[in-house]
């Protein structure tokens, strides 16, 4: 790192750590939040584009 | 071309048909078309989302650019993954997928016409997208057009029409679906690709320190004393000494150095490319609309693990081997430096791989080039669709008719548009070669306050969204237009009214019209929020409240 003068070095840190973090965040949520079961109104709304998708 | 190479082709020819048939048959309704169904894998939309952000341009053009200005160009890859991969996918995009799919938005500007109200902003959003989006597209077009013509030596036009054809095939034919698909397949290429130029670059300069090491000692000897003494104006201007020139005359002290702080090109590197690029990816209409593709935030949670590592492996590799690819030149090619070897900032690239690499590696690399552009192509022509066929036919004539059918139509007429565009120019002038850059600007201060606003902000109205667009369209076109140094002078009306290439003079002609424009169209949003109407607060539910 002693070839790089601050701005750089900090450029090449913080890539490296936005990295890690990011891959940090993704592995601790990585089951988290799953799909839940849609509300009643998308099944409505399903319904009534189908319909319109079969009738054109 | 040997035997293993056509093998190659047609195979890869055979798995892109494949996955465009599986979108095909998973296509069922319009939902399925233009937003693919909304059940896309995490993996899939990950690489989709990379892979369409990193065309050919990326790699080559600003790989140039690193072999030219150095590492301070890490500083869009620390933005790259901040932001357009952190801060997109963990803030923006739940609240994208939730808002959309309240509000059964199938576009970009759908979503904001539905959170705001407002017809008038998805016509106007498809306007944005259909007038400069086919100039982004174009350079995208003759940027992979002119590698395959090179390649297999081959007639440019040829070139142009076989590759239309195939991307054609598989956006008409898939849909959304199709396109991420193939995306993901490219988005694999690219990154296995990036993973061997890094690491041959590296040992062919004897490892991570010496090669980092050797570029203050070539920068020294081939920019500092070759040129310290020598007047530019004794220069070819575009010539590779006079470029060295510049960047010492803009006050870069070296390829591991950041220019002096507010020099011209601490500027350019800042404001340009690191902002420019670095927050302009967050208004990018094919992009966001990726977010609407997932069923839940898991996927989201994941892509952030998945894009992350995808974006460093693209951006970060490239920017590094471009730097050092100056001690490799000076080691292998008689003390030169990249730009006195390869002859131009964009032939830095091609050239490093065609001679620092092993043969075989310039046929894969080839193939990664052709997958960047592919995947950023066939996601343009699929949002170009949406937006002359959801956006702006189907709002025109007020009449329903079945979407996929309305983009398909779409997707083929802007394809005809933006071919066209390469097909009469192959060499690119100068508003083709500033469009991606045009584009950031633009969609940035344009769509940026009114996105973030309607998705956080429960107070921002109608009004604010509108106005605030019509300012970021009239500021940063200004900009555009008459003051920043690069777009300014290739476009030239301001030198043909005024006869100047900028009206302002000095430093802040360097200042990108993105760090102009954004805060002014966000003030607008604001102010003009505070001075409006408050929305209904019905329809503020259903945009907010499941």
């Amino acid at each position: 790192m002693g070839y790089f003068d601050f701005g750089v070095g900090l450029a090449f840190i913080l890539m490296i750590i936005s990295t890690i973090a990011s891959v940090v965040y993704g592995a601790m949520n990585w089951n988290k939040d799953a799909y839940v079961k849609p509300p009643k109104f998308v099944k409505e709304w399903k319904k009534t584009e189908k319909k319109i998708e079969d009738e054109l | 071309m040997s035997m293993y190479e056509n093998i190659i082709i047609i195979l890869y020819l055979a798995v892109l048909g494949y996955l465009g048939f599986r979108g095909y048959k998973q296509t069922k309704n319009s939902t399925d078309y233009l937003i693919a169904g909304r059940d896309t894998h995490p993996f899939i939309m990950a690489l989709s989302y990379g892979a369409t952000f990193i065309s050919t341009a990326a790699i080559v053009g600003f790989g140039g650019v690193a072999a030219w200005l150095g590492n301070s160009l890490l500083w869009l890859t620390v933005f790259n993954i901040f932001i357009g991969i952190f801060v997109a996918f963990v803030f923006l995009g739940n609240p994208t997928r939730k808002m959309g799919y309240r509000l059964n938005a199938h576009t970009f500007p759908e979503l904001l016409a539905k959170r705001f109200d407002s017809k008038f902003i998805q016509i106007f959003g498809a306007l944005i997208i259909l007038i400069f989006m086919p100039l982004y597209a174009t350079a995208v077009l003759i940027g992979g057009t002119q590698f395959i013509a090179l390649y297999f030596d081959t007639d440019y036009h040829m070139s142009l029409m076989v590759f239309s054809i195939i991307i054609t095939a598989y956006v008409i034919a898939g849909g959304l679906k199709g396109v991420m698909l193939t995306d993901a397949l490219q988005g694999v290429i690219m990154f296995v690709a990036m993973i061997i130029l890094v690491v041959v670059t590296f040992d062919s300069l004897g490892g991570i320190d010496a090669a980092f090491s050797k570029l203050e000692h070539v920068w020294q000897t081939t920019v500092v004393s070759a040129l310290e003494q020598t007047n530019i104006t004794e220069l070819t201007p575009g010539s590779p000494d006079f470029m060295m020139k510049l960047s010492l005359l803009w006050g870069f002290e070296g390829w591991n150095s950041m220019p002096q702080f507010l020099s011209k090109g601490w500027l350019f590197v800042i404001t340009t490319i690191t902002m420019g690029v670095g927050i302009g990816v967050l208004a990018q209409p094919q992009l966001i609309v990726r977010f609407m593709t997932v069923k839940s935030k898991q996927e989201l949670n994941r892509a952030v693990l998945i894009g992350s590592i995808f974006i460093l492996a693209m951006t970060g590799i490239i920017f590094i081997v471009g730097a050092l690819s100056n001690a490799w030149y000076f080691e292998f090619n008689e003390g030169k430096n990249a730009l006195q070897s390869a002859g131009s900032i964009e032939k830095v690239i091609p050239h490093f791989i065609n001679n620092a690499m092993p043969k075989w590696f310039a046929f894969v690399f080839l193939f990664a080039l052709i997958s960047a552009a592919m995947s950023t192509l066939s996601s343009q022509f699929h949002t170009m669709g949406t937006a002359v066929g959801r956006d702006f036919f189907e709002q025109i004539t007020k009449k329903d008719y079945n979407s996929v059918t309305v983009t398909r139509l779409g997707v083929v007429l802007m394809i005809i548009f933006s071919v066209s565009l390469a097909y009469a120019f192959d060499k690119q002038p100068a508003i083709i070669a500033r469009s991606t850059a045009i584009f950031f600007a633009l969609c940035a201060s344009i769509f940026l306050p009114s996105f973030i606003g309607g998705l956080f902000f429960k107070g921002m109205t109608k009004a604010a969204a509108i106005s605030s667009m019509l300012v970021g369209l009239v500021v940063s076109s200004f900009w555009l237009l008459f003051v920043h140094f690069t777009e300014a002078k290739a476009l030239g009306l301001s030198k043909a009214i005024f006869g100047t290439d900028s009206l302002l003079s000095g430093d802040i002609i360097f200042v990108d019209a993105l760090v102009i424009a954004l805060p002014i169209s966000t003030i607008t949003a604001i102010a003009v929020s505070f001075m409006t109407k408050k929305m209904d607060k019905k329809h503020l539910d259903k945009c907010f409240n499941d």
